[in-house]
């Protein structure tokens, strides 16, 4: 089965056509400002490259980093109000109380505080007041604001009162979209609200691009589905995108770490990909990579999600080299990098430039770096390495030397011969590695329900077979799903031993 | 005297989180409440028991239920206020001080909290050095005191007072009851004069917890290797190192039991750390490697971060820890209270440790 893999990185469109795990063709094209001509160009050289049998791909699925950018960047964020169901408790602390105060300013709008949410026990602290959230529904559709964000305590346990508050929010203000905390984030409330204000501060963006995304796959004259790929490796469908863009916040080395592992067949290792102004370690363990513990900061957002555990160096392709004193970074020439460094023929030092002038590797002219002499070469080769021997070391979890998969438009810029590296393998195609992990990535099924007079086991059993069952209906192959993710919550609440089990496998697209 | 600037916060909350042998993580919430607290302009002075007359009134305070509520319900200060208030009104005296019943976590910031909405000094100890899950573990409980009366509040207009109780393992049944009923959280006070804390108290607590929460913070700024530095600078050992494979929990009487199983790196059997709110019993094979009142620790291997067991999360990698006992943990009253039969097990206090009486 034929499916085109993409990643629109912030420099380059990166676009591979797979038949089941074989690389057809890959290309690598400029990032244009709007989402739709990138798309178009990028799948427009692969048709180009891999002739019409491009157009009978079943399935276009996108990586993207415009969602997570928008947030380190403060821009094309949308107004967000909040409501969260609480009071009387968990009022001493309100929603964004620990944002950045710039991107506060861009995002906070109305903030409101309502009698509800549940005890541990699945009580309701208070009930939950209708009046008060119609009130409250009118005047958020008063203020103008496009979302909303909805949250309350113990949802995870029980969301009754976050969805009856939605509901209102439907009838009287539809126009407005809401996120809520239990359909995406986990036990704790500040973070679990965190990522509802983010999500809801998305909505517009998370639109006009998928709008975009849409566009050029019609343009470009496909059929396919489209699909876009979340932090932990598996793919969803767009409509479910646009509802949960926090979900793709870091689809691109996620994407990395698995092209990885098909193009270099290892399961087990660590992956570095070197972009043109970063480098991106992250630990794979069974062919995905490790989620991170806990805790994760986006844009200086606590969230409590899932989300791949990744080490982000300056260190790529495009990053400046200054000379006197000798300096690597932390600025790059980014997506200019073709005119501007020596080896193009322009006037600034980069990484790429120090790589030709070793002989690592053969870019443009390297008439343009002839005069780069044995000392520099050295103070340069020892930085890299010490940046990239730090950054490994800190990413494992035990002491041992372990294999490294360089990918990445940059791979030529990581030594052979690291400490702590048993080998550095290199791969065809890893330039493109995150559009060939786009293309890959798997098809999951999730079960979240409460279960009731079983046994642990029992109903672990059931949950997981239901979660295989959803996902081969999704299209997996049942022979290749694997358990990713279990979370299991006793209600005490509840007569005959109920718990709450949420499981997720994710497999393989099945061949049709 | 010693004045709790952000810093120190920082530090005491880290440190807390250590010693709270998994009864929390850094105590994330309460450390933001607090440290607003100080940029609002409170003032929080810590002082030695020493500096106190005999005769002093000083309110104990705490937070009593399952650290996991914490998490969705957040701390409020005027919440555990109001416990130190309506005993106040119960006992028609004002206070001279505050002082923590727990080290542990989250319990170690809501005596700051307390101290610096009251305007009061807040003792350098507590009664248990550490976390326990009960309150008829505390020192003072071990030395016969009922920990009655006793004040719980609500954050609703409820409040209840245990006037009289037979000793403090009635106290301990009803305050839990009563906590659960309130939602699995309720702010505590008990009273207690400077000169019984003098004799009683587990001194210095506070001051221990800022040295350790210090250590970490500086071995993490230097990128250094955090669990040994720990244990170098606390006598401590290494049970192994893994990835949680399984984390079973239930809730039994306000309390949240279970086991978390973590798989060694590389080969060989699990090791199983049971939990009572804190971590109480490693095993390995069948074989027990360390009981309480050993302080048993799970740091994040990342991070080198305590991790509390509510945090405990399917395929975290960690490293499995454990502290000497407090040879006030030792005696065997004090084993009796809150050694491994006292939760339940019909085993006495296995350690890895020297025994102080080992000591020559």
């Amino acid at each position: 089965m034929m499916r085109i893999g993409l990643d629109v990185g912030g420099t380059n469109t990166d676009a591979a056509l797979l038949d089941g795990t074989r690389v057809v063709a890959a290309v690598k094209t400029p990032t244009t400002a709007d989402a739709t001509t990138g798309i178009c160009n990028a799948l427009a050289a692969l048709v180009e490259r891999a002739g019409p049998e491009t157009r009978s791909a079943r399935a276009v699925v996108i990586g993207t980093t415009h969602f997570v950018n928008a947030v380190v960047e403060r821009e094309r964020l949308n107004r967000v109000a909040a409501v969260r169901l609480c009071l009387p408790a968990s009022s001493s602390i309100p929603p964004f109380i620990d944002w950045p105060d710039d991107l506060r300013n861009e995002v906070r709008a109305d903030v409101h505080l309502l009698p509800g949410g549940y005890e541990v026990d699945g009580r309701e602290i208070a009930p939950f007041d209708k009046a008060a959230m119609e009130d409250v529904a009118r005047r958020i559709a008063d203020s103008g604001v496009p979302a909303a964000a909805i949250s309350g305590v113990f949802s995870p346990l029980r969301s009754d009162h976050e969805r009856a508050a939605a509901e209102i929010m439907e009838r009287l203000c539809p126009q407005v979209r809401v996120s809520l905390s239990s359909d995406l984030g986990r036990t704790g409330l500040l973070e679990r609200e965190n990522v509802a204000l983010l999500n809801a501060s998305l909505f517009e963006l998370a639109r006009t691009t998928i709008t975009a995304f849409r566009a050029a796959i019609a343009q470009s004259g496909l059929a396919a589905e489209l699909f876009l790929t979340q932090n932990d490796g598996t793919v969803m469908p767009a409509e479910l995108a646009e509802q949960a863009p926090v979900l793709c916040f870091s689809s691109g080395p996620t994407n990395s770490m698995r092209g990885a592992a098909l193009l270099s067949g290892r399961s087990d290792g660590m992956v570095i990909d070197v972009g043109g102004t970063t480098s991106d370690i992250g630990m794979l363990v069974n062919g995905f990579p490790r989620e991170a513990n806990g805790v994760v900061e986006v844009g200086g957002v606590r969230t409590l999600f899932r989300m791949p555990d990744i080490l982000c160096l300056g260190l790529g392709g495009g990053t400046r080299i200054r000379t006197d004193p000798f300096r690597l970074g932390p600025d790059s020439v980014g997506y200019r990098l073709t005119s501007d460094a020596r080896v193009f023929g322009g006037r600034q030092l980069t990484a790429t430039d120090m790589a030709v002038a070793a002989g690592r590797a053969r870019i443009g002219d390297a008439v343009g770096v002839a005069d780069i002499g044995g000392a520099l070469l050295s103070a340069f080769d020892g930085t890299v390495r010490s940046m990239l021997e730090d950054g490994i070391e800190s990413m494992k979890t035990r002491a041992g030397d372990l294999p490294v998969i360089a990918v990445g438009g940059g791979a030529f810029l990581i030594p052979e011969d690291l400490a702590g590296v048993s080998e550095v393998v290199f791969v065809e195609h890893h330039d493109v590695a995150n559009a060939v992990g786009a293309a890959m990535a798997q098809i999951c099924g999730e079960v979240d329900r409460v279960f009731t007079d079983m046994t642990r086991e029992a109903a672990l059993a059931a949950a997981t077979e239901e979660a295989r069952d959803r996902a081969v209906a999704a299209g997996a192959c049942a022979q290749s799903l694997k358990t990713v993710d279990v979370e299991d919550l006793p209600l005490a609440y509840m007569p005959g031993g109920a718990r709450r089990l949420r499981v997720r496998v994710a497999g393989e697209l099945a061949d049709a | 005297m010693t004045m709790i600037d952000e810093d120190a916060l920082h530090s005491l909350a880290m440190g807390a989180a250590v010693l709270s042998a998994g009864g929390g993580s850094f105590p994330y919430l309460e450390h933001l409440h607090a440290r607003e607290m100080l940029r609002g302009g409170a003032r929080v002075r810590m002082v030695p028991a020493e500096s106190m007359d005999d005769d002093a009134l000083v309110a104990m305070v705490a937070m009593v239920g399952a650290p996991l509520v914490m998490l969705e319900r957040l701390v409020d200060t005027d919440h555990f206020v109001g416990a130190a208030r309506g005993l106040s009104r119960y006992l028609g005296r004002d206070f001279d001080a505050v002082m923590g019943c727990e080290i542990g976590c989250l319990n170690a910031m809501i005596p700051v909290l307390v101290a610096g909405s009251l305007g009061l000094p807040l003792i350098d100890g507590d009664t248990l050095g550490r976390s326990f899950p009960q309150i008829n573990m505390s020192s003072f409980a071990i030395n016969g005191a009922t920990m009655a009366p006793m004040v719980l509040s609500d954050i609703r207009a409820n409040e209840i007072i245990v006037s009289r109780a037979a000793d403090a393992d009635w106290t301990e049944i009803l305050v839990r009851a009563a906590a659960t009923a309130l939602g699995s959280v309720a702010g505590i006070a008990t009273p207690a004069t400077a000169g019984f804390i003098k004799r009683n108290a587990v001194i210095g607590s506070y001051s221990r917890a800022i040295r350790i929460g210090d250590t970490i913070r500086a071995a993490q700024r230097a990128h250094d290797d955090v669990v040994a530095r720990l244990l170098a600078e606390n006598e401590g050992c290494e049970l192994g190192r893994g990835r949680i494979s399984d984390v079973e929990r239930r809730i039994e009487g306000g309390f949240v039991r279970g086991e978390a199983t973590i798989m060694p790196g590389v080969s060989g059997p699990p090791i199983k750390v049971a939990f009572q709110n804190e971590y109480l019993v490693a095993r390995r094979d069948g074989e027990i490697l360390s009981t309480v009142p050993d302080l048993l620790c799970l740091l994040d291997l990342t991070t080198g971060e305590p991790i509390g067991t509510e945090s405990l999360r399917y395929a975290r990698q960690v490293a499995i820890v454990s502290l000497p006992a407090m040879a006030e943990h030792l005696t065997p009253r004090a084993i009796a209270a809150v050694g491994p039969r006292a939760f339940g097990y019909d085993f006495d206090h296995i350690t890895p440790h020297r025994q102080q009486g080992d000591r020559t």
